[in-house]
């Protein structure tokens, strides 16, 4: 019974984080000049990988929300979920630590942007523990 | 982390693989056709600055293109890197606004500047009152390409201010181009 429970709850967690994912990917492709500039502002990598990253990173962030959707590819996209998180975290972690005033970068859509402090760093070790919790279940489910 | 991929089975690798080919070719494929597409470059592209032979006076003014509502008035705002600005204070044209918290500020700005955190600016009217209408408001943050910058910006545009510009560079850039600041960090801090 209580099995039953947890499972319907990482059901809806998974379905949020997938939903999240994916209006993450599409408000970056709506606006590619604005994460070009967001993802350049973090100051880790040559302009051209941040194009590159730029073009492919929403698609990715669209295909593993829908792939969990589906529940397909679950331990794959359960994976990549959990790789990029630990990504975000570390590019907003030493962002913060070099006290840059920029904006995060998730949701490119907003004119005005997040901007990047405690709070996104807690929102992404939140999205990154649950991207966790779904690789784990799917290695359970194997 | 060697050590933890190891315990990754290689299908789940293969298909996170798969999951990043496939959108590298949708990725590129849409850009390809996208309206506002990224162009692919090791080049930053440059920004709009004005060039430095344009005495200040004509320096271009900011535009404001009003859409249906008020809130919606898309600004467009002039970027100066650290030769204009110093262009223009030369001619004692400007008034730089820190957009930094105070703490910060008080650490480190740049010679003579005020204090305008972005909260509230448009509220505080005897704070907005006080600055000169006929000065170019040179609006900073720490790094270069600050947003708050650009938000304090707009806030004067929208307040009546011509003569709104900001300084792309910011703190970051002035300290590097090897100028001096102000503050408990700087040289000449005011005691």
């Amino acid at each position: 019974m209580q099995n039953r429970i947890w499972d319907r709850i990482l059901l809806f967690l998974q379905w949020l984080i997938a939903a999240i994912f994916i209006f993450a990917g599409i408000s970056k492709i709506i606006n590619p000049g604005t994460f070009v500039r967001d993802v350049d502002n973090y100051r880790l990598l040559p302009y051209l990988l941040v194009t590159i990253i730029a073009i492919i990173l929403p698609w990715v962030e669209i295909l593993c929300g829908i792939f969990l959707i589906a529940g397909k590819w679950k331990k794959g996209t359960a994976f990549s979920l959990l790789v990029l998180t630990f990504i975000f975290l570390i590019a907003i972690s030493t962002a913060i630590a070099r006290g840059l005033d920029i904006t995060c970068g998730c949701f490119s859509n907003t004119v005005e942007g997040i901007r990047l402090g405690y709070t996104r760093l807690i929102e992404d070790v939140i999205l990154f523990v649950l991207a966790g919790l779904i690789y784990m279940k799917s290695k359970k489910d194997q | 982390m060697t050590s933890l991929l190891k315990n990754v089975p290689p299908k789940t690798i293969k298909e996170a693989i798969w999951i990043i080919l496939v959108a590298t070719l949708l990725g590129f494929l849409v850009n390809l056709f996208h309206p506002n597409k990224i162009q692919i470059s090791g080049k930053r592209p440059s920004l709009p600055f004005a060039a430095d032979t344009v005495p200040a006076q004509d320096l271009p003014g900011v535009m404001i293109t009003a859409n249906s509502s008020e809130q919606e008035k898309m600004v467009r705002l002039l970027f100066i890197n650290t030769a204009e600005l110093i262009q223009l204070n030369a001619n004692n044209q400007v008034l730089l606004i820190d957009v930094q918290s105070q703490i910060e500020f008080l650490k480190a700005h740049l010679p003579g500047a005020k204090n305008f955190p972005p909260s509230k600016l448009l509220a505080d009217k005897a704070k907005l009152d006080s600055l000169p209408q006929e000065k170019w408001l040179v609006c900073y943050g720490n790094e270069p390409g600050s947003k708050q910058a650009e938000l304090v910006a707009g806030d004067f545009v929208t307040a009546g201010y011509k003569f709104v510009a900001i300084y792309y560079d910011g703190l970051v850039g002035w300290k590097k181009a090897g100028y001096e600041i102000e503050g408990k960090k700087g040289e000449n801090y005011a005691k």
